[in-house]
């Protein structure tokens, strides 16, 4: 009885989720402002509170950085923040345990003997008086500290515990320094420090706009992955931050800073799955397949992407030329794979692509690397990677207890798409990879590693396909101009932008201020400025919903 | 002492109450279960936990003996157990159908496997991470914590997915563990405190350190927590709880007199990683400075593992191996892959059995008992069938290794087969803590 029923229960879960996946995937775009309120004023936008979030190994690393000048990057070795769907900084899904803390609690450690060590540029800083001779330097010392520390200026009752902390240190016998060193590394295991502090005034169920240190730290962490740094805490300490011309001022000013290469580095990286690509024992390729590979190979891959995704940032381009355009980079490693000619000097450099085989994002070695198999393909991953990342249409996941495609339907001489039609021919596939597959076989004249080839080892390439709306494509060049002009696109770079600057996904009702972004992103010629700049003056953004 | 006066929450008591586990009692052994806890030598368990269950019911033969008993003959993915074919018994037929979370919860069922393998409770609500259940390897840590104060369980593992939910090990319905991934952090948490050049005072003093600031901490958090709203305030709590944890850790740690271990040094592949993780637990045991371990092997991973054989070396663990479908490559390398784990597991057992009691009464494994396990039997299907399940050690005299025990047929999709949760009984049972039941078991198995 049990195997039969278990096997009924199966079938049903796998054709109720065929059929969840058609309909997500092939449902229609609603144009931008569709969902706005039928008639007059603009929609009421329900705020929502991003749970309380801790630093994640990168703003942890950062922040210690800017804070003691320590590069060390001792979050490394923390344990790995979950990664829900495609970024790190989901505050739902962190937790804090023991063995965190532990980690913690050790680092601060490690960081304040180093930061006030004799010779470390950072201890003039934190340390400017002589403990010994003026009464005051100690409460000073804590107060300046704790006030860069915890993103905002501590209360008189928070200094007194950490003065109390030295103080019960000298009279166990500890000297002046190592007391305040204590107290030091108890600011670094504060949850002050480890969680980015939200509060709402007392009583306050209401909506209510941030306070300018709070508001600084949602700026800095979204656009540095890191704490504020002088001017932007000084602007808060003034509460000019509530001028929109200072605020925008501002947010300019820290696009322009290096450190903003953390929207690349952090956001573009986990976007465009470069930094899945990175791990090696996460991205595998077979070198007896793909002699030509390397990790000066994958270095190279990535630092195309790396330059392209940067110089749409920084360029302010527009976003949808990342799927056609003739922005591209090169090094003689990618050279030689492209089959081209080797920049001057070999390093990499920027060019202008032929806008035949090589045309944007699509046909980057990074992507169709590391959407493949290690030793072939897999057009599953590609179509998939097109979906879940640009589009924001992921499909579900294999359903469980899934039957095993009948072993007379793999032919081990045929070709990719020959095998993979077998999805397509059952029912219970045809649902998710109907939609996913065919993205891939546009993608088949390249191979694992991104090479072009005229055929797969002989055999001939069908690259031609269908989207679920009808639209016939042959290669990837008409794939990717259909991509580009799909309404879904600027819609998903915001739902991304959003997701990764606030720490949540948008909640269902959060859909209008979506297509407000999106619409601004439109309008702005689909420059990702323009919505980094629209997102940070949402309400979303910048005020809370209040204390439930 | 006011300074580390223990105000964390009891977690027990409202989930030994839910479960109809005499679980209190756990807190303090007592009378008979006292010399069992405390015997001399002192009894251990490790919880050896791979990943998407084996490749059994695609390759029937490939893992499970076709004949039991004592003479069974040992198949391709165990014969990395032939030397230690005495010290070991292979189980079949578990299962762990509990795992599927109640129809109407939209959620993978990695989580949910993972989650209730070593708890025997259908998680409930995982968005809210409540597994309303105490995992067995931390029933048995909060029993022999007297003995261990300072590390009363360690887990570690040579992966960890980034999701919340890859968890095995759970402290109470809301607190998963992490697990540590780098060798020398387990090292250094194993043999925190360690300091042969440092007097009795100056390791004293810098206990007083960290718990002052540790002190500190709480009180600060207190301090924040009557600020915030319900919600933010509930994500504090496993602040808390941890600094309370961490306390009463750095307040019981005590100093080796156990011959000083080396830190292990760099590691290359999964297999150097596994190995250097691994052969930490036999120096842990030895200086007795804990009882209980859980080790993943690779959980959750989607990694290839290039050293397998050739052909078999770019396969993913997850999306090519565990889901091979009827692809005759792939199901070879699948059973390629169990057999690495299988001595990976084979290695674990070795070293225990070479490595003496720190008495010199025979081996730690006559005194462990070491399981390999799994979340699922039929990982392409991810069903919780027919689970890979191998005992090795005598856990003081509780088992007797050597055989190959049936105790249920060969279909994965069987959910009457016994549950796995029997077995647990006997596991608590060999370090002294009998229980009637945990999780969904039915009762302890008769003759291990």
């Amino acid at each position: 009885v049990g195997s039969i029923s278990a096997r009924s229960i199966a079938l049903v879960t796998l054709v109720a989720a065929a059929n969840a996946c058609a309909a997500k995937i092939g449902a229609d775009v609603t144009s931008p402002g569709a969902l706005g309120a039928a008639d007059g004023g603009p929609p009421e936008i329900p705020i929502h509170d991003p749970p309380l979030a801790r630093l994640n190994r990168t703003e942890y690393n950062n922040t210690v950085r800017d804070l003691l000048g320590d590069a060390t990057r001792p979050a490394d070795a923390f344990p790995i923040d979950p990664v829900p769907s495609i970024f790190d900084n989901n505050a739902a899904s962190q937790i804090v345990d023991e063995l965190l803390l532990e980690e913690y609690e050790s680092a601060a450690d490690r960081l304040i003997e180093t930061a006030l060590a004799t010779s470390s540029p950072a201890r003039t800083r934190i340390l400017a008086c002589d403990l010994g001779a003026d009464a005051t330097c100690l409460p000073r010392t804590l107060r300046a500290f704790a006030r860069r520390a915890w993103r905002r200026p501590p209360t008189d009752d928070e200094i007194a515990a950490l003065a109390a902390l030295s103080a019960a240190a000298s009279a166990d016998g500890d000297d002046a320094e190592t007391s305040l060193k204590q107290a030091l590394k108890a600011a670094l295991v504060s949850p002050n420090f480890l969680y980015r502090v939200e509060l709402d005034p007392t009583g306050a169920a209401a909506p209510h706009p941030l306070d300018d240190f709070e508001l600084a730290a949602r700026l800095s962490y979204f656009l540095w992955s890191s704490m504020p740094d002088d001017q932007l805490s000084d602007r808060a300490d003034q509460g000019a931050l509530a001028d929109p011309a200072t605020y925008l001022a501002e947010v300019r000013r820290m696009l322009d800073d290096p450190k903003a290469a953390s929207l690349v580095d952090n956001f573009g990286s986990q976007w465009l799955a470069l930094n899945k690509l990175a791990d090696p024992s996460v991205t595998v390729i077979d070198t007896t397949v793909f002699p030509e590979f390397d990790e000066g190979l994958r270095g190279s891959m990535i630092a195309e992407t790396r330059a392209y995704f940067g110089a749409f940032l920084r360029e302010d381009l527009d976003v949808r030329d990342m799927l056609v355009g003739d922005l591209g980079f090169l090094d003689q490693r990618l050279a030689a794979l492209y089959g081209l000619p080797a920049p001057a000097g070999g390093d990499l450099a920027r060019i202008r692509v032929d806008g035949v085989r090589r045309f944007g994002l699509l046909t980057q070695a990074s992507m169709l690397t590391v959407t493949s198999q290690g030793y072939r393909t897999s057009p599953t991953r590609r179509g998939k990677y097109i979906l879940a990342r640009l589009l924001c249409t992921p499909p579900p996941p294999p359903p469980p207890k899934v039957p095993a495609l009948p072993p007379e339907s793999v032919d081990p001489n045929a070709t990719i798409r020959q095998r993979m039609t077998a999805h397509l021919h059952a029912n219970a596939c045809v649902g998710c990879h109907g939609s996913m597959d065919p993205m891939g076989f546009a993608m088949e004249h390249y191979d694992g590693i991104g090479r072009f080839r005229d055929d797969d080892e002989g055999r001939p390439i069908d690259a031609t396909g269908q989207l679920p709306n009808g639209a016939k494509f042959d290669g990837l060049l008409q794939l990717a101009t259909l991509l580009k002009q799909d309404p879904r696109l600027p819609g998903c770079v915001a739902k991304q932008m959003f997701t990764y600057a606030l720490g949540r996904d948008p909640q269902s009702d959060e859909q209008p201020l979506l297509d407000g972004l999106t619409s601004d992103l439109a309008a702005s010629g689909n420059r990702l400025r323009a919505l980094v700049l629209a997102l940070v003056q949402s309400r979303a953004f910048q005020w809370r919903g209040g204390m439930p | 002492m006011s300074s580390f006066a223990i105000s964390r929450r009891l977690f027990l008591g409202g989930v030994g109450a839910a479960l109809g586990l005499p679980l209190l009692d756990a807190v303090a052994p007592s009378g008979r279960r006292a010399r069992a806890a405390g015997a001399t030598p002192p009894r251990r368990l490790v919880f050896f936990i791979v990943s998407y269950g084996h490749p059994e019911y695609t390759v029937p033969g490939c893992f499970r003996p076709a004949d039991a008993g004592a003479n069974y003959t040992l198949t391709r993915c165990l014969e990395p157990l032939a030397a230690l074919k005495g010290d070991v018994s292979i189980l079949s037929g578990l299962q762990n159908w509990i795992a599927f979370a109640p129809p109407g919860y939209d959620m993978n069922d990695h989580p949910s496997l993972c989650q209730a393998i070593l708890t025997g409770v259908s998680p409930m609500n995982p968005a809210a991470r409540s597994t309303a259940a105490i995992s067995v390897d931390q029933v048995a840590a909060n029993y022999l914590k007297t003995f261990t104060p300072g590390l009363p369980s360690l887990e570690i593992g040579t992966h960890v997915e980034g999701y919340v939910t890859d968890n095995f090990s759970w402290r109470d319905e809301t607190t998963p563990l992490s697990r540590l991934v780098e060798p020398l952090d387990a090292f250094n948490r194993v043999f925190a405190g360690d300091d042969p050049a440092a007097t009795q005072a100056m390791l004293e003093r810098r206990k007083r350190r960290r718990l002052r600031i540790l002190d500190y901490a709480k009180a600060d958090l207190d301090r924040l927590q009557r600020k915030l709203g319900t919600a933010d305030r509930e994500r504090l709590d496993q602040y808390l709880t941890s600094v309370g944890q961490l306390e009463d850790r750095v307040a019981n740690q005590t100093v080796s007199q156990c011959a000083t271990a080396s830190p292990p040094g760099a590691y290359g592949d999964i297999q150097e990683h596994a190995t250097a993780l691994l052969d930490l637990i036999p120096l842990a045991f030895q200086c007795d400075r804990t009882r209980v371990v859980t080790f993943t092997l690779e959980a959750n991973s989607d990694n290839a593992f290039p050293f397998l054989p050739a052909g078999y070396q770019t396969f993913k663990h997850h999306a090519d191996l565990s889901h091979a479908g009827q692809d005759p490559q792939k199901l070879q390398g699948y059973v390629e892959l169990t057999r690495w784990k299988v001595s990976m597991f084979a290695h674990l057992v070795d070293r225990l059995k070479q490595t003496p009691e720190a008495d010199g009464t025979g081996s730690l494994l006559d005194n462990t008992a070491v399981v390999f396990l799994s979340e699922m039997g039929y990982g392409d299907g991810h069903i919780p069938g027919t689970l890979p399940v191998i005992l090795a050690g005598k856990g003081g005299g509780a088992f007797h290794p050597g055989r190959h025990l049936v105790f249920g047929d060969e279909n994965p999709y069987n959910t009457a087969s016994p549950p796995v949760t029997n077995l647990y009984l006997n596991l608590l049972s060999s370090i002294g803590l009998d229980v009637p039941r945990f999780g969904n078991s039915v009762g302890p198995i008769a003759d291990l």
